[in-house]
């Protein structure tokens, strides 16, 4: 099994997520054991404050496990200087930006900072490379926009082509499609699915759009109060785990139309 | 990237502007010396009136040099108090740094009467310098411990304010309680002058400016990722704590020690960075900080011919003028562009 060892991006032994305040400990999960294999796209299905966050703050050391540990390319997180760390890892969160004059192409540029001399001067790699992000998210015909003018779905595209100009394995996404129309967000995740297959970029994102995270993840992990389930979309559907993300018994997973739908009242 | 280009240009005609502005600023005062007569003190051996060598050698250019280190130095550390605070209008000033600086002078000038002992300490150019980098370094601090649990950028001026208010009312107590030649003494600190500086009291304000200034190398890259905010920066390797430290030195000790050389000067910080936003149009820090350097230097000449009242024998206190010249361009930007971006 070591080869297989080789493909595995993430992999999280004995975990407890939660967060410390008052010196008072609050574990929202543990025991969590999982590996994510290089190219899979994850979606992180549950209610909010189930710990979405929490749990991907703790795969991308934003923040510190309570107990157990994360490995990243087989090395402890922990052991990863903030450099290395951005050379394989990359964000996208959902915080708004601070108003200011960047344009899109310097925007994207920055993704390149870990890679670039003390005074940010981009080489022709990190040009091609940043040519290459833009050409993937399809976004050429935005980089001497300034930011601000963009939409929503416009500006979460180029996050993305940010993100891939970090030229990270694992990108990480906190709940990427909040504030987009329904065309974009179903552009958002044609994309995600589109990068974990044809890039094999490590894909984990959190989201409550649960028709497009069936139709298109590779795994999803399904955060409830009680459970904390892993599968592929079939697998969920085929053990009737999907009933158990929301504890109202008038909503009902329809295995046949993979879609929630509301019990008639009589 | 033509963008380069451009910027290379109007770099070139901002430096000639400033070169210019230096040439004006030199060529007037109390007492009108002819411009050829400049020329000749400065590059020449012919011989020139021993009044107007003194004149320019020891009051204007020692003045002038001065103008260029507070306008440059109060203008970047507007610029990185704005990018730090993630807020277009931080300044010096605004935040109360310009006032921790002048509670620290207050406290060496005013306390001593109080206090005893430090007489020694309040004479010397050095003692007001490294007082008003430690009180900036203090309220400076304060207001970003503070700052941190509110993320609201109103709510972060609004503290600066308050902080202001605490140390004038320190300030005022102070004075309720000092000697008159004390008082007298602190109150024409307070007016701010750029003249008086000897040369020997310049090498100290240099020496300190050019510290702060080389610690700007660490920070350059990590700014500009700043912009699109800490959780972004974190991810992109930089490490936050140490880049917010360095911010947090070159900024005090910058207002600090300019303070002490030339009293609190209001609005240069917060004013110039944005003239440089709209002049290039960028948020980019390799292009911002020079520009600022530059713009915040060229204000500060022209402000101090304007002190000067050409041909006259008085010089109007320099805060008085920054204030008449700043805080309308802070209004007329803010109606115009109806809201102001890093």
């Amino acid at each position: 099994m070591n080869i297989d060892n080789k493909h595995i991006t993430i992999e999280v032994q004995d975990l407890a997520i939660g967060y410390t305040s008052r010196k008072k400990e609050n574990i929202i999960v543990s025991n969590l054991n999982f590996k994510i294999k290089r190219g899979s796209f994850v979606c992180i299905l549950g209610k909010n404050g189930i710990g979405k966050s929490t749990l991907l703050k703790t795969l991308s050391r934003v923040q510190n496990p309570i107990d157990g540990h994360v490995k990243l390319e087989n090395k402890n997180i922990n052991t990863y200087s903030n450099l290395q760390l951005a050379k394989n890892l990359s964000l996208i969160l959902t915080e708004k930006l601070p108003e200011s004059n960047l344009t899109v192409y310097e925007l994207i540029a920055l993704g390149r900072q870990p890679y670039t001399n003390w005074i940010g001067a981009l080489k022709e790699k990190d040009i091609e490379a940043i040519e290459k992000s833009i050409k993937l998210t399809n976004i050429a015909h935005l980089v001497s926009k300034k930011y601000f003018e963009l939409s929503d779905g416009q500006f979460q595209r180029v996050l993305i082509s940010r993100a891939l100009a970090q030229d990270t394995n694992t990108i990480i996404l906190d709940e990427p499609t909040v504030h987009l129309d329904i065309e974009h967000t179903l552009e958002t995740f044609q994309l995600l699915q589109k990068l974990a297959i044809q890039e094999n970029k490590t894909i984990i994102a959190s989201t409550h759009q649960i028709q497009l995270a069936l139709q298109t993840a590779s795994e999803i992990f399904l955060m409830t109060e009680k459970e904390f389930l892993i599968g592929t979309p079939k697998e969920l559907i085929s053990k009737n785990h999907m009933d158990k993300l929301f504890d109202n018994e008038s909503i009902i997973f329809d295995p046949i139309k993979e879609q929630f739908l509301l019990k008639k009242t009589p | 990237m033509n963008n380069l280009k451009s910027y290379n240009l109007i770099f070139f005609l901002l430096i000639v502007l400033l070169i210019g502005v230096l040439i004006f600023n030199l060529s007037f005062g109390s007492v009108s010396i002819p411009f050829s007569k400049i020329v000749a003190i400065l590059f020449s051996e012919e011989e020139v009136k021993d009044s107007w060598k003194t004149i320019i050698l020891d009051y204007r250019i020692p003045k002038s040099i001065t103008a260029i280190l507070v306008g440059s130095g109060l203008s970047i550390s507007g610029l990185l108090m704005q990018t730090l605070f993630r807020n277009p209008l931080a300044g010096p000033f605004v935040l109360g740094i310009s006032s921790g600086a002048s509670l620290g002078v207050a406290l060496l000038i005013l306390g001593t009467s109080l206090f005893g002992g430090l007489g020694f300490i309040s004479s010397s150019s050095f003692g007001i310098a490294i007082a008003a980098s430690i009180g900036s370094l203090v309220i400076m601090s304060t207001v970003m411990i503070v700052a941190n649990s509110v993320r609201n950028t109103m709510s972060i001026l609004i503290i600066g304010l308050m902080f202001g208010s605490i140390t004038s009312a320190v300030i005022s107590i102070l004075a309720y309680f000092s000697e008159p030649e004390q008082l007298q003494k602190f109150i024409f600190w307070g007016f701010g002058s750029l003249g008086n500086l000897s040369w020997n009291e310049l090498s100290i304000f240099s020496s300190f400016y050019l510290l702060s200034m080389s610690l700007l190398a660490f920070i350059l890259k990590p700014l500009n990722s700043l912009l699109i905010g800490e959780s972004y920066a974190m991810s992109m390797g930089v490490n936050i704590r140490f880049v917010r430290n360095i911010m947090l030195l070159i900024t005090s000790v910058l207002t600090g020690v300019i303070t002490a050389f030339s009293g609190p000067i209001a609005f240069v910080g917060l004013a110039v960075p944005h003239i440089a936003r709209l002049i290039f149009n960028t948020s980019n820090h390799t292009i911002l900080l020079p520009a600022s350097a530059i713009l915040g230097a060229m204000l500060m000449l022209i402000a101090d011919t304007f002190a000067q009242l050409p041909t006259s024998q008085y010089t109007l206190p320099i805060n008085a003028i920054t204030s008449l010249f700043g805080a309308p361009i802070v209004i007329w930007l803010l109606v115009r562009k109806k809201n102001l971006y890093l």
